[in-house]
């Protein structure tokens, strides 16, 4: 049974990806790869210097790419709308297997994937790595060498067609709304589709609220930042600019009194700042 | 030159290719490896796999390589089965040291390194993938 009300369309399905895991991972730096620990892809120029313990040498830092300025989840689904998908240097391929839309900009180092079966459940991934062109391209190429019998790859190239990348998301978008049963999250349930366990799910886009011990984390922030609007000529008020790492600071300052308050430790323990102590008292009932 | 505890004999080869089936040469312990290699593939937070390939797909495989642990040192796997792993494998290939669970990341150089060496045995050679285990001069011209 699909639930009518919720609709998948390009604004809410780059929202989950924006607000979701990539957000965490490729802004915030909350990567595993020693390299990009601590960095904001989308930003530095190149990776870390890392100590690699097993070879026991130093790994020089290697070229990202040019500093795109992307700061909050809105400059991120900005730049994904505005120049990513509308980029000549876009080139792209659709799964022959599950209709996901994998994209590459050879010019920014980016790749994103639009999938509405990843396991976090917020439609896919936006990142750059050291070597993201050659990892793209080597799915892409095994891809071509292996498909089955009666399956088509479907590539394209934004220098081609200005709208291919556009009209590919669009397209899995439609597909989506209109045929639901083909899209289950698990075969075994008929509801499970993307309306219902995804778009259905009461917590805000790209994050569960079940999972999340922080409340008002840098996800949910509206707006953008300074460096971004200015390099792009945005009109915000200057007022409105958002600093993620203030954000972030705070978020875990919250979560932090949060999980004590869970797990029964005494608040004077932590040294609650006069704005943080009204969270505090709501925290119980919020959670 | 490679680590000092990299595993420098294969331990997956390919035996033959028998219509849509690839047929390996496989100890139990090492399709134990591949078990949680794949398992570990679909939950892991190293790289994007998921992006490349879902984790219930790899599941799937999965449960078709624990059904054949009884086969003595015999895998047989369709291609797109094949493929799958090979996919994880590009996945996470580019990640150094790689952590699965309380394996030695040797174990998952060789791993990936014999599914590359049968995708390319199978396939023309890819200039995008590389063997994560170097050895001798190659080893220090690939650098």
């Amino acid at each position: 049974m699909v639930n009518q009300s919720f609709s998948l369309n390009i604004e809410n399905l780059v929202e989950y990806i924006t607000r979701g895991h990539a957000f965490d991972k490729h802004i915030l730096g909350y990567d595993c790869d020693p390299a990009m620990k601590r960095i904001n892809a989308f930003r530095a120029e190149s990776s870390n210097r890392y100590f690699d313990d097993r070879n026991e040498q130093w790994v020089e830092s290697k070229d990202l790419g040019d500093d795109l300025f992307i700061e909050t989840p809105d400059d991120l689904a900005d730049y994904i709308l505005n120049h990513f998908l509308k980029s000549e240097h876009t080139i792209g391929y659709v799964s022959p297997e599950y209709g996901s839309v994998s994209l590459l900009n050879t010019k920014d180092n980016v790749a994103a994937h639009f999938s509405w079966n990843d396991g976090l459940h917020d439609f896919g991934s936006i990142y750059r790595y050291p070597e993201t062109d050659n990892r793209f391209l080597a799915t892409l190429e095994h891809l071509q060498g292996n498909l089955l019998p009666g399956q088509t790859l479907q590539e394209f190239n934004n220098a081609d067609d200005p709208d291919a990348a556009m009209k590919a998301v669009e397209k899995l978008i439609e597909d989506i709304n209109d045929h639901p049963q083909n899209y289950l999250l698990d075969s075994r349930y008929p509801d499970s589709t993307v309306q219902n366990w995804v778009l259905g799910n009461a917590a805000r886009p790209g994050r569960n609220w079940d999972f999340d011990e922080i409340w008002n984390a840098p996800h949910n922030v509206k707006g953008h930042s300074q460096a971004y609007a200015e390099h792009h000529g945005l009109d915000v008020d200057p007022e409105a600019y958002v600093c993620i790492q203030s954000e972030n600071d705070k978020a875990l300052d919250i979560g932090r009194i949060s999980k004590s308050l869970r797990s029964g430790r005494v608040l004077r323990e932590i040294n609650l700042g006069p704005s943080l102590e009204f969270e505090a008292t709501i925290a119980p009932e919020a959670a | 030159m490679a680590y000092k505890g990299a595993i420098l004999e294969p331990k997956i080869t390919l035996e033959s290719v028998d219509g849509d089936d690839i047929i390996m040469n496989a100890s139990p312990e090492w399709k134990q490896k591949l078990v949680d290699f794949l398992k570990y593939a679909a939950t892991t937070d190293d790289a994007e796999v998921d992006c490349i390939v879902p984790s219930f797909a790899l599941d799937e495989v999965r449960s078709e390589v624990s059904r054949q642990m009884q086969r003595g040192d015999c895998l047989v796997l369709s291609r797109n089965y094949f493929s799958k792993i090979s996919l994880a494998f590009i996945a996470l290939g580019n990640f150094p040291g790689c952590a699965m669970y309380d394996y030695s990341p040797d174990d998952f150089d060789r791993l990936h390194d014999d599914f590359l060496n049968i995708s390319n045995s199978d396939s023309s050679k890819s200039p995008y993938r590389s063997l994560r285990i170097k050895t001798g001069l190659k080893g220090e011209f690939d650098g």
